[in-house]
């Protein structure tokens, strides 16, 4: 392994699992330029759809993507993703905009349900059972301008300088849910509770509330004052399905419905806990540390061993790392959604509500959604929304019932896709469910 | 509705691919600026640990060691071989006498006797007057041998008959033969003219190359007696002339026979330890060796093989090997072997009667039992019995190691230390030469230096050491505490710059010694307690070099190699370009014009990577003598010219001029050492 690989943390070939840790720690606070482009956050006004089950059974597939940011735009994270190399123009688009302090993240859901009622004779009333399955991927990365800089253009320009570049806090979590839950359907109210078995696939967490850098202006010497953390599955598995822990999640959701169209809905997703395996790295760091180059005991004899040593040095000198398993909580969605039932005219309801995921970089989504009625079986419901890890958008709902089949289609963040990607969000889903 | 359906799984498929990522390699490039590694150079980067003390002032002393000679056990006693060859034929074997008894009884005699035998008989029990006998017709006697043999085919035998008259009566003109009933063939015919009542006669023949069978016919041709000469005697029919037959002295060629238990080898033959080469030595452990044993047999009989060392024990047990060798089977032949260690025996060596230096010996002894089959054998028949130690080395020896007198050398020791200085001058302060002997084996000896000299192989000249002074060391014995604990003694003479011209020698930068001399072992002959020596610890002569490293230099030249790859260092070419800044922080009283040259598979120069650049000394301070750290940095700028000559180069030629601060003499310290920190100010391309 090169030296410079290691010093410069990118992609060496055949890291140990301590440079892995090193690479992570330093790597994944810019990593989201390169892998969280496709997800972002987006209203789920479509959930209560999942509880509307028709008949015996109900068959749902769903998927759902979304991206943010608040301070690059659609298009560059775009031109990232369609490009082997940033060039000089791209650098200046992604880093333009930074703000002092940046988010950005999404997620990506795709699985299938399968509801059943076992009362003797079914209606809209009766109380089921659903089994599912689904994909669950939540990326998020908070962090500043300086460091962005720094990532792109690496840390010359800060010679001398005592550069901060905190906080940061970047996050990726994949799993799988195997859920199983009963919703009880009673008058004006509906409640679902699923509980379920989570597989792991992989974590990486990295945490830094203070990040500051300072460069000798000779580059005799790196000073990092750092106060953080870090959590990291196994890294020997790499294949999207790989397990590497397992735990448990409960998902929830609530409904009530007055006599007079106002209907409330409360819910929480993805609360969970997963412990991952033995193989997995956490540790933490706080002080100053001093980078004065790797320290090799023969610098006329260089090789991969010697490099392999001298930044296991470097990273047991940096940073406490330790290896076991590991407790570690799935970020849950909070939803609240009001809405007001008006005519069986053009407008049949209004809807307001707020998206939040915990322990994670982003804000509360505020949305505004208009429900008009579209040849009778369909509605078209376009929408506002502010927040998650983006900016301002104008999203548009469609839903089509049929006797059979329901479709539920969603698109946000129209005025991106209007502007060729001068937005700085997009997200989309599809709901087919069906009934019989 | 199957339209609709392959609709809806077509949106979902391509809003799932959408989402993930079809490449896989994102890069850009980023302007790194920083250090890359470090290292630090200390004196012990260019001397061993070994080679160096310090003493209370933290003031290194550098000392030299050169082995000029060994003596040891492995070096004075090559492995020691012997074979020792038995081999039996059957002309060997003993075949007891054979007996056969016969008797022919006076009423036998008389029922061919006509009247005076019917007279005979008649009167049996009472005294009659036997009238003479006229001459009778011969009677046969079959004679049954089988129960010694089947057959016998003689090199060498005897054939003995002895007739006992036991009659009342004398015989005259017994006419008798022997013979063969299955060749018919005669062995013995013979007349005895006359043999009184009482007595007896014997007759022999020598049988040589005669072959008898077990089924023979003894036959009397003729018999007569004179009566009892008028004088009465008793008649009792039963008394009888016996026959006695013997077969003695038998040497078969072949044999059908019942052999009795005999050693068929039996030998304790003394064994020289030719290896000692001259000492008398009187017991020995064994370090390596095997002994081996192999044995041919044609024999048709079970052969009982003994092979023994009995001074030669392993935890107090003598050596010893038995073995059974099966029959060889009718017309082949019967093999086996065997091969072991030797290793841990010990040996005394002093013969069977304790009288003797260097010598053991062995116990051989093959032998058959008596089964009570008939076995054949032959001449043809034969036994080879090979044993014997093989490539045996001693780990210890003891006895009397000899007054050899030896020269040495002249023996010529490379200074690999002083080699790699390649031209300067140097200017000691103070040195000191030892020529030392560390003596572990318990013998005393005087070694008389004859010459050492000292090469510079790269200006051609050579200085010999003279010293005043004896030139003799008397070495006396080790002490043997207990076996394998040894007590060595130490014997050295020393040279300084006072009684010697050692400083002018070591400022010339010797690159090799060379020593010569005699060792006369034991000079007074045999000491009152035996010698011993071990075959790893013996008697080695050192010279031993020191001096302070108080010492002034001018341009010491030294050059040195170190393969290069630049692939271990950017092995996905991610350095684009920028300027390695080479930091020196120094604190050795040293400084140095050093240049970097790359070389090629070849070894032929590609580049100038850092042309002659001076890397300063620390700074000096007077009052101690110690000094203060003093930095340089070296640039070198790296282009796409220089990235493509070090993706090139395969080696890097290092090449130092050193001089002291002043070029006086500077003192080296321990803590002193060069620190040199590599700082990359790069365009590096980034990414996975």
């Amino acid at each position: 392994m090169a030296i410079l690989d290691i010093a410069l943390a990118t992609n060496p070939p055949n890291m140990t699992s301590r440079n892995m840790t090193l690479r992570f720690c330093i790597t994944t606070l810019f990593a989201f330029f390169i892998s969280l482009f496709s997800f972002a956050q987006q209203p789920l006004i479509g959930s209560l759809l999942d509880y509307n089950m028709r008949g015996e059974s109900m068959l749902i597939l769903k998927t759902d993507f979304s991206v943010g940011a608040n301070t690059i735009r659609v298009k560059s994270l775009f031109d990232v993703r369609n490009t082997n190399y940033i060039n000089d123009e791209l650098k200046q688009d992604l880093y333009g905009n930074l703000k002092t302090s940046n988010r950005a993240g999404g997620h990506s859901y795709f699985g299938g349900s399968y509801s059943w009622t076992n009362d003797s004779v079914p209606s809209e009333n009766a109380n089921f059972y659903t089994v599912g399955y689904q994909y669950t991927a939540i990326y998020s990365a908070r962090f500043s301008d300086n460091l962005g800089y720094g990532i792109l253009y690496g840390n010359k320009d800060f010679a001398g300088l005592n550069v901060d570049m905190g906080p940061t806090n970047v996050f990726r979590i994949d799993y799988s849910k195997l859920s199983l839950g009963h919703t009880w359907r009673v008058d004006n109210q509906l409640l679902h509770i699923s509980g379920s078995l989570l597989l792991g696939h992989r974590l990486q967490h990295g945490i830094a509330s203070t990040f500051e850098m300072y460069t000798d202006p000779n580059g005799d010497y790196i000073d990092l004052n750092v106060k953080g953390r870090g959590y990291l599955s196994d890294t020997a598995t790499s294949a999207t399905f790989a397990v590497s822990g397992g735990g448990i999640g409960l998902d929830m959701f609530y409904s009530l419905n007055n006599e007079n169209g106002h209907t409330w809905s409360f819910g929480i997703y993805d609360m969970g806990i997963i412990l991952w395996d033995k193989n997995s790295l956490y540790g933490k760091r706080e002080g100053v540390f001093r980078y004065e180059g790797f320290y090799v005991e023969n610098i006329f004899d260089l090789n991969d061993s010697v490099w392999a040593n001298s930044s296991d040095s470097l990273v047991d000198s940096f940073v406490d790392v330790k290896q076991g398993v590991m407790l570690r909580p799935t970020p849950p969605l909070i939803m609240v959604n009001y809405s007001h039932s008006i005519s069986n005219g053009l407008l049949r309801s209004m809807d307001f509500g707020v998206n939040y995921r915990m322990y994670n970089s982003n804000i509360p989504l505020v949305y505004a959604m208009a429900r008009l009625n579209a040849m009778g079986k369909s509605e078209l419901s376009p929408y506002l929304s502010f927040g998650g890890y983006n900016r301002f958008g104008v999203g548009l709902d469609y839903l089509l019932l049929s006797n059979g089949f329901d479709i539920h289609l969603n698109i946000g963040n129209l005025q991106t896709l209007i502007t060729a990607g001068n937005g700085y969000g997009v997200n989309g889903g599809i709901r087919i469910l069906y009934h019989w | 509705m199957r339209n609709h359906h392959f609709f809806v799984l077509l949106i979902i498929i391509t809003i799932v691919l959408s989402c993930r990522r079809d490449k896989d390699v994102l890069q850009w490039d980023v302007d790194a600026f920083g250090p890359i590694l470090q290292t630090d150079l200390d004196i012990t980067d260019l001397v061993p640990d070994s080679n160096l003390t310090v003493d209370n002032n933290g003031l290194l002393t550098l000392v030299l060691r050169q082995k000029l000679y060994s003596f040891s056990l492995k070096d004075i006693m090559e492995p020691f071989d012997y074979i020792l060859r038995e081999s039996f034929r059957l002309d060997s074997l003993q075949l007891g006498n054979q007996n056969i008894e016969l008797a022919v009884s006076l009423g036998y005699i008389a029922q061919n006797g006509g009247l005076a035998g019917a007279l005979i008989i008649a009167a049996n029990g009472n005294s009659i007057v036997i009238p003479p006998l006229p001459s009778m017709a011969g009677t046969s006697f079959p004679v049954d041998a089988g129960q010694y043999f089947q057959s016998l085919t003689l090199l060498e035998g005897t054939f003995e008959i002895t007739f006992d008259n036991g009659l009342p009566i004398d015989i005259t003109d017994l006419i008798y033969e022997i013979r063969n009933n299955i060749t018919s063939g005669i062995i013995i015919r013979d007349t005895i003219p006359y043999l009184p009542a009482g007595s007896s006669v014997t007759r022999s023949k020598n049988i040589d190359g005669v072959t008898i069978d077990s089924d023979l016919t003894a036959t009397l041709v003729s018999i007569e007696s004179p009566g009892s000469n008028g004088q009465s005697v008793l008649i009792d029919t039963s008394d009888a002339l016996n026959i006695t037959i013997s077969l003695k002295d038998l040497k078969p060629s072949e044999a059908t026979a019942i052999w009795p238990a005999q050693n068929l080898i039996n030998d304790t033959p003394n064994v020289y330890l030719s290896s000692a080469n001259g000492m008398e030595l009187t017991f020995c452990t064994v370090r390596s060796g095997e002994i081996f044993f192999e044995v041919w047999s044609t024999v048709e009989d079970t052969i009982y093989l003994n092979f023994e060392i009995p001074e030669a024990k392993y935890n107090g047990i003598p050596y010893k090997y038995l073995k059974t060798i099966q029959p060889a089977p009718p017309n082949g032949s019967s093999y086996d072997n065997f091969v072991e260690s030797f290793q841990g025996y010990a040996m005394d060596l002093t013969g069977k009667n304790k009288d003797t230096t260097s010598t053991f010996y062995d116990i051989i002894i093959a032998r058959i039992d008596s089964t009570g089959q008939l076995i054949h054998l032959s001449l043809e028949d034969s036994l080879v019995f090979q044993a014997g130690i093989s490539q045996m080395v001693m780990n210890y020896a003891r006895g009397y190691l000899g007054d050899t007198v030896t020269q040495i050398g002249p023996e010529y020791t490379a200074l690999t230390d002083l080699q790699r200085i390649q031209g300067g001058t140097l200017d000691l302060t103070a040195g000191t030469i030892s020529l030392r002997v560390h003596n572990q084996v318990g013998a005393e000896a005087i070694l008389n230096i004859q010459s050492i000299k000292a090469y510079n192989s790269k200006n051609g000249t050579v200085e010999e050491i003279t010293w005043n002074g004896s030139s003799t060391l008397n070495i006396t014995r080790a002490v043997e505490l207990s076996p394998g604990v040894i007590q060595p003694t130490s014997t050295q003479i020393s040279f300084d710059q006072n009684n010697s011209n050692i400083i002018d020698v070591l400022e010339n930068l010797p690159t090799d010694l060379s020593f010569e001399g005699v060792v006369s072992l034991n000079p007074n002959g045999p000491a009152s307690v035996p010698d011993f020596i071990y075959y790893e610890y013996g008697m080695d002569a050192y010279l031993d070099m020191e001096f302070p490293l108080h010492f002034g230099a001018a341009n010491i030249l030294l050059r040195d190699t170190s393969s290069f790859n630049w692939t271990d260092i950017d092995p996905n070419n991610r350095v684009i370009g920028g300027i390695l800044d080479v930091l020196f922080t120094n604190t050795f009283p040293i400084y140095l014009l050093a240049e970097v040259h790359l070389l090629d598979e070849n070894g032929a120069l590609i580049d100038v990577l850092v042309p002659e650049h001076l890397i300063q000394s620390g700074e000096v301070i007077p009052a101690t003598g110690d000094t203060e750290a003093v930095q340089t940095r070296v640039k070198i700028t790296v282009d796409n010219v220089l990235l493509e000559k070090l993706r090139r180069t395969h080696s890097m030629a290092f090449s130092s001029k050193y001089s002291t601060y002043g070029q006086v003499p500077q003192m080296i310290f321990t803590h002193q050492k060069t620190n040199i920190k590599l700082i990359g100010d790069f365009r590096y391309r980034v990414g996975n």
